[in-house]
């Protein structure tokens, strides 16, 4: 599975992009992000987006051939998507040290 | 927008009784109405001038701060740990978000007599140590909250401090409220760009003020401070120069233009909220220079005021007609002011065509009339 996520928007309107294949994880480590993959997908993402200066997601997977794009505000994702994002920035930037 | 005529009518004080006491469904419909309400305050007054203007400017303001926190978890608005008259915690991002709501709201109300996010008095809620490593503050649409940036990672690896270290940051995102109570700029594309170019005015303002800067003494940088030494930049945006605030290997280049010819189309951001955004700021830094003295004076007072009338999905063209027009009327039809005004949009590659864009929300007019001959007759 290949995983990417782009993030933009936030006060300092700075972009993030960071990309994970799951292939060259350990292979705990693969089933434990493609867990929370499929779990993420089956979310329901909300369309509100009140405030200002939240996040901007796009999230994109890559799994058996199917390409799958996810566009959500920050606001409105739901528990599953979020912790989902946020393991692969972790996993993301600690590859690109 | 659907609005029975009922919401027009409903005075505040029941509308807080509603927030207050009311179940969850009667407080999330208060809520919206007083937001609505709010809305309208500016077609009030552009219709009935100095007559519905008088009672309110005539209370007194009333500040009154709380700041939680959230204990690096997401949970808002969290657990209280300072409010209004209790003395400083000693926890940096606690004292920094209280101290700045106040700077702001002594702004606001000295400067334009506005009571609080609100003009009603609203408290200022604030949120501090949101999430681990969260590099970034934002309105929610109800309070501010703030991350501490990469305060929990290893020094070296820092780039980003506590958000709460900006004063201007502060003055942003209690901005993004007033707005919201006042023309309620649609936070995408043009409209959102001067959304957001009013929250960094504002900031800007909010730290001039605090330190006395004249327009000229000023640095116009919006964030300095954010940024750890391991960071090439002075801070996230430039007024004076936008697109110059910072140069790095890891973040990259400060994207924003400083002219209409540079504008950025894009989908991410809210089509470019935060970039485009450095053409409504350097009208701003360049009106405010050429009038001279201390910013929030006239150039503050013009953008104030076009803040309370401005067209929800205004563009770029509109903001700088409604200025030009607002110049006119606080100082006079082609004064030295109104004509700085034109030259300051045409920096930016905007010409100003002296005609004002339509008046909204028509579907509340006739009850606003009505209100207005309950009022005067």
């Amino acid at each position: 599975m290949k995983i990417q996520v782009e993030r933009s928007g936030g006060f300092a309107g700075m972009r993030l992009k960071v990309a994970v294949d799951t292939d060259l994880l350990a292979p705990q480590e693969k089933r434990d992000v493609e867990a929370l993959a499929e779990t993420a997908r089956r979310s329901q993402i909300s369309s509100a987006n009140p405030g200002a200066d939240r996040f901007q997601y796009r999230i994109t997977i890559e799994d058996q051939g199917a390409t799958e794009t996810i566009e959500t505000g920050e606001a409105g994702m739901p528990e599953p998507l979020q912790a989902f994002v946020q393991k692969v920035i972790l996993l993301g930037r600690s590859s690109s040290k | 927008m659907n609005h029975t005529s009922i919401n027009c009518f409903l005075p505040p004080h029941m509308l807080t009784s509603i927030i207050e006491m009311g179940t969850d469904q009667q407080r999330q419909k208060a809520i919206l109405t007083v937001r609505q309400t709010n809305q309208f305050r500016s077609q009030r007054l552009a219709l009935a001038g100095q007559a519905a203007a008088g009672p309110e400017v005539e209370k007194g303001g009333v500040k009154y701060r709380i700041v939680y926190s959230a204990n690096f978890q997401a949970n808002l608005p969290g657990t209280i740990v300072r409010q209004e008259g209790s003395p400083p915690t000693g926890d940096h991002a606690t004292d920094e978000a209280y101290d700045g709501a106040g700077a702001t709201y002594d702004l606001y109300w000295n400067a334009f007599q506005r009571n609080s996010i609100d003009d009603n008095g609203m408290k200022m809620v604030s949120t501090v140590h949101y999430q681990k490593s969260y590099d970034n503050a934002f309105w929610n649409g109800e309070q501010m909250v703030y991350g501490d940036g990469d305060e929990d990672l290893p020094t070296n690896q820092r780039l980003f401090n506590r958000f709460t270290i900006a004063i201007d940051v502060i003055g942003h995102e209690l901005t993004h409220g007033v707005t919201q109570y006042s023309s309620n700029l649609t936070y995408l594309n043009q409209s959102g760009a001067l959304n957001e170019s009013f929250s960094d005015v504002f900031g800007s303002l909010v730290k001039q003020n605090h330190l006395g800067q004249t327009a000229a003494a000023a640095d116009w940088i919006i964030g300095q401070g954010l940024f750890t030494d391991n960071v090439k930049g002075v801070g996230i945006r430039s007024m004076m120069a936008p697109g110059t605030a910072y140069n790095d290997p890891i973040l990259g280049k400060d994207p924003q233009p400083a002219h209409m010819k540079d504008y950025v189309s894009t989908t991410d951001d809210s089509g470019g909220v935060h970039i485009n955004s450095g053409i409504p700021n350097h009208a701003f830094y360049l009106a405010a220079v050429a009038l001279g003295g201390y910013a929030w004076e006239k150039a503050g007072r013009i953008w104030y005021t076009s803040l309370q009338r401005i067209a929800p999905t205004a563009s770029f063209q509109d903001a700088a007609n409604l200025t030009y027009s607002v110049a006119a009327e606080l100082y006079g039809q082609n004064s030295l002011e109104q004509q700085a005004i034109a030259r300051a949009w045409d920096g930016v590659g905007i010409t100003v065509s002296g005609q004002q864009p339509p008046v909204t929300n028509p579907g509340c007019l006739p009850a606003l009339l009505k209100l207005i001959r309950m009022r005067t007759g």
